[in-house]
């Protein structure tokens, strides 16, 4: 009897000491963004940078906040992160958007979902024309490329060079795919433990790089409202991607639609090349040990194409301290502190005009293939931009993992993808 | 013949056993091994140099002690109050006959069938109207009102018998008192039960967190441990650490309340 | 009360009483069944008659949201799917789980508490960890099983391709998760069983499984309804487990009705879409307990 005394009694002292610490933080500061906290020394701003997968990729951005809270130490403005998980950073981002509590700064691969809530950059000193992709939405210039990614190809060297088998390092080594199929089959072969010619991350911009190779295009070029997917040249590239797929193809089917992790698989060393994105190399660098691997560049079939992507850097409207977010944004692009966050977290720089030294090699393998791409998957983002908002999904990925399953061929592919395209965009027509 | 019996039964239960704790230990023994022998192939099972390396990075990584804190008091208090809730209405739902009592019962058996998944955006709306937006009391109070733990405690007090109530009744008892002094200390066992579930519910749970929670002080190991998981790459080994060292305290309460189902027995209240 | 009230005198006044205890007794759960849930499922209903992203755009566009599901021939695949999920999956966490606790409810079996440990700890797992679990074990290319299979020179599975195997996985993963739970139910209410009608039983000469069937079995009822309802209708919502495991597929073969949900509505910013396929499914949810519950009526 006494002992439950005792459990009731501790229960509610915890209870009680934890309703007055809850109303003594509820009540503090309204203001989400940051909220002037009255030190001894004046008044201090927080800036509150929402962030995620930064722990992951190497802790760049903490690198950079410590240095600038160094800096602006006795200038009032102090940077503090807020690490989410990626999965989470759309619900945390619209609800509190719906109750006006956003924090300062937000890096995130998207933000034309939130283009209303974002404040626009055109009276602080960046300039669109420093950035390597187009931040500019309806004429204002609202976010900073702060790094970009492009798709490559990246092979196990050591089953390679056991096979006797060459790789391309150079423009004019490029494979075709044809001769990429036979030159994997070949490794395949010579190699015991090597059962896997190709493993595709489950991924659109992994699948649309490929189909560019064969021609696709997604707009018009001549007339921007035209869907332009179904196509001869798409067809032939799904199509190829499909047999990929199937018994005897070089690549693996639990990977294409999903449920394992291309980037599991190539770490067992049973896989002879992985159809990446350039931010595996940092795990690759410290998780693989039992062989050699090196980025190469990508095969062609009539267009050498990459697809670039990367994350945005940008400051939101509304939070009573947007002065203080350009400040940090302005001091974050200064060559000396943005070399450093690109060579902490191993980035391509979204800028031009910085040198970053790397921990990882060969990633100017993807600066190649970028100078090297055609211009077609950058204008279509240029016309994706323009329906901002108007978001069609995955549908290439959606489709394709369909398709794997045996559920639709490559015209159900081009079926599929241009009823998402038609229902989500506003204003287009086949 | 009995023998025989009794070594079947031994065999089939630990076979069982076996087979059903060897995922985890799987997960237990992965979580040892570093990230290039973890996905090496052909498998190892027991690890080449077993290291707690990764239990160190989770460690480093995390402000462990901060957000097992979170955790702790959104579980503790939210146990509590679920069990007094649900033996309340469980107990009422059970052993009083009112017609408005089974529309009740329906009403809260239809709260099952709205996963919170999937009216995030109204919950969220409801709970920052209620004041309750990113304080740790926003992973309490929504989840206080469960309807498995109503169900559990209606379903065990339809199985005592209503004489129990009625000498107590003819003994001059109110009904408070019948409560709190007969049937309470009945359901023990019944008790434990709802504490363990409960206490797994809250301190796994991340949706209520993902909803409630803004600041990173205030942050449960849940949401924490989702970090792990990016855009396209997953920390592996910090996540297998973190997964195993955030299991421990559910693992040390059910096996206390593990003794109270096993100690307590109704026979023994009713003849009380 | 209506068969033990005639052995007590009642009095208007004291039964008023009575009501008005049971009230107390439910008046919290009555509110917050008001505020978490009722407010919450009208904001949705409301949600579900527009075309909300969960931003700022908001306009009424009547049933639209509600024609457009009923004519997406997946939107029936994936109602047939989940179906056929929660079919196979009760009854076999059922039988399982209900096994489990006959064989451990007893205290005389030595190192039953032990067991108990072992099988309840799974479900200390969180739900995504539960995936990952056992994607160890049924990967396809660095899986444990294919390895053994491999190993004793068998051909692998396609765990990940082949829709039938993946279904299996979800099956067995979501038996492993949930059996511990209902177990431990089972137990608690196999304790409560007087040991004198047992022991009455066997002095009479019947056997164990007569045992089970006159006496275990028809005690347990309450808690066996409890257990199928609540595992039908979390069968229906099955969502995180899955999505880790086999992230619905191959193709859309283990999508169920909660990611597609979640995928067509939060993932592509359609609120109000997706609020209209929660409600469907919500409604569909209470007629199936709805017909349950009378036929388990009707047997009494």
């Amino acid at each position: 009897m006494k002992k439950r005394w005792l459990a009731t009694a501790a229960c509610v002292a915890l209870a009680a000491t934890s309703i007055l610490a809850g109303c003594n933080s509820g009540s503090g500061n309204s203001n989400s963004g940051g909220g002037a906290s009255s030190g001894g020394s004046g008044k201090t701003v927080e800036l509150e940078i929402l962030i995620s997968d930064d722990t992951l990729e190497g802790g760049a951005m903490a690198a950079v906040v410590a240095k600038f809270n160094e800096e602006f130490k006795d200038k009032g403005i102090q940077a503090k992160m807020n690490e989410i998980a990626y999965a989470d950073m759309q619900t945390q981002i619209q609800n509190r958007a719906a109750v006006n509590q956003l924090p300062a700064i937000v890096k995130l691969s998207n933000f034309d979902n939130y283009v209303d809530y974002v404040l626009p950059l055109d009276d602080s000193n960046l300039k669109q024309e420093d950035f390597l992709r187009d931040g500019t939405r309806n004429g204002k210039f609202m976010a900073t490329s702060v790094n970009n990614t492009a798709v490559g190809m990246i092979i196990n060297k050591t089953a390679f060079d056991n096979a006797g088998v060459s790789y391309p390092l150079k423009e004019e080594d490029r494979w075709t795919w044809e001769e990429f199929e036979a030159a994997v089959k070949e490794v395949v072969e010579k190699n015991d433990n090597v059962n896997t010619g190709l493993v595709i991350d489950h991924s659109q911009q992994r699948i649309n790089t490929i189909l560019y190779s064969f021609g696709m295009q997604i707009f018009d070029p001549a007339d921007n409202t035209r869907l332009a997917f179904r196509s001869d040249d798409t067809k032939r590239g799904l199509e190829f991607i499909l047999n990929m797929y199937k018994d005897g193809g070089i690549s693996k089917a639990s990977v294409g639609v999903g449920t394992e992790n291309a980037q599991d698989v190539f770490k067992t060393g049973t896989v002879a090349a992985h159809f990446a994105g350039n931010w595996v190399m940092n795990d690759y660098a410290e998780n693989i040990k039992d062989f050699e691997w090196c980025p190469v560049l990508m095969p062609y079939e009539t267009e050498v194409a990459t697809c670039l992507g990367g994350n945005w850097l940008y400051a939101m409207d509304g939070t009573g301290v947007e002065k203080e977010a350009i400040q940090f944004l302005e001091w974050f692009y200064q060559p000396e502190n943005y070399t450093l966050y690109c060579s902490t977290g191993n980035y391509l720089p979204g800028t031009l005009g910085i040198n970053p030294e790397y921990t990882v090699e060969g990633l100017d393998i993807f600066n190649m293939e970028i100078n090297a791409s055609i211009t077609q998957p950058q204008d279509d983002t240029a016309v994706s931009n323009l329906h901002s908002g108007e978001d069609w999904g995955n549908a290439v990925r959606d489709a394709m993992d369909r398709a794997i399953a045996g559920e639709m061929d490559a015209d159900g592919i081009m079926d599929y993808v241009i009823k998402e395209q038609l229902s989500a965009l506003s204003g287009v027509h086949e | 013949m009995k023998q025989v019996k009794t070594i079947l039964k031994y065999v089939a239960a630990f076979g069982l056993g076996i087979i059903w704790i060897f995922p985890v230990v799987w997960l237990l023994i992965s979580s040892l091994k570093d990230g290039s022998e973890l996905f090496s192939y052909p498998l190892t099972f027991w690890p080449k140099a077993p290291s707690l390396a990764n239990y160190q990075e989770a460690f480093m990584q995390f402000n462990f002690l901060r957000y097992t804190f979170n955790t702790a008091f959104i579980t503790v208090i939210a146990t509590v109050l679920t069990i007094i809730m649900s033996c309340m209405c469980g107990y009422a739902l059970a052993k009083y006959k009112y017609k408005w009592l089974n529309v009740l019962f329906f009403c809260l058996l239809a709260t099952t069938m709205l996963p919170t998944e999937v009216i995030m955006r109204p919950s969220f709306t409801v709970l920052y109207t209620l004041g309750l937006y990113d304080s740790l009391w926003g992973c309490i109070i929504p989840t206080i009102g469960t309807m498995t733990g109503v169900f559990l405690m209606r379903q065990f007090f339809i199985t005592v018998p209503n004489e129990l109530i009625e000498s107590a009744r003819i003994d001059g008892a109110h009904e408070g008192t019948i409560f709190t002094r007969i049937m309470m200390p009945i359901c023990k066992s019944q008790i434990a039960i709802l504490a363990i579930f409960s206490f797994r519910w809250r301190w796994n749970d991340y949706i209520w967190p993902l909803l409630a929670l803004r600041t990173p002080e205030k942050y449960t190991l849940q949401l924490a441990l989702r970090t792990l998981s990016g855009a396209e790459a997953v920390n592996w080994t910090v996540l297998l650490a973190a997964s195993v060292l955030t299991m421990i305290p559910v693992l040390i309460v059910f096996i206390i309340f593990n003794k109270q189902i096993m100690n307590s027995n109704m026979s023994s209240g009713v003849k009380g | 009360m209506a068969k033990t009230g005639t052995n007590v005198a009642v009095r208007p006044k004291k039964k008023d009483s009575r009501q008005k205890w049971a009230l107390l007794f439910c008046l919290p759960n009555i509110l917050f069944f008001l505020v978490f849930f009722v407010a919450p499922a009208v904001v949705g209903i409301w949600y579900s008659f527009t075309d909300y992203n969960g931003l700022k755009k908001m306009n009424f566009i009547g049933l639209e949201n509600y024609i457009t599901l009923f004519q997406d021939p997946e939107f029936y695949k994936i109602l047939l799917n989940t179906a056929k999920f929660a079919i196979i999956s009760v009854p076999v966490g059922y039988v399982v789980s209900l096994g489990m606790g006959l064989l451990l409810a007893s205290d005389k079996m030595k190192g039953s508490s032990i067991l108990r440990v072992l099988i309840y700890w799974p479900t200390l797992l969180s739900t995504i960890m539960v995936g990952l679990t056992w994607k160890w074990i049924f990967g396809e290319s660095f899986g444990l099983v294919n390895y053994l299979l491999e190993a004793a020179g068998l051909p692998k599975i396609g765990w990940a391709t082949d829709p039938t195997a993946a279904f299996i996985t979800t099956i067995v993963a979501g038996a492993w998760a949930g059996c511990g739970t209902n177990m431990l139910i089972f137990i608690g209410g196999i304790k409560q069983i007087p040991e004198e009608l047992k022991e009455a039983a066997r002095i009479d000469g019947a056997n164990p499984w007569q045992i089970f069937k006159a006496i275990t079995l028809p005690h347990l009822k309450p808690l066996s309804y409890m257990v199928i309802m609540l595992s039908l209708i979390g069968a229906f919502k099955e969502f995180a487990m899955v999505q880790t495991l086999t992230n619905g597929g191959p193709g859309t073969a283990t999508t169920y009705m909660i990611q597609y949900i979640y995928l067509t509505g939060f993932q592509k910013l359609k609120v109000g879409y997706s609020s209209a396929a929660s409600m469907v499914l919500f409604v569909l949810l209470l007629i199936m307990s709805l017909v349950q519950s009378k036929l388990t009526e009707e047997k009494d």
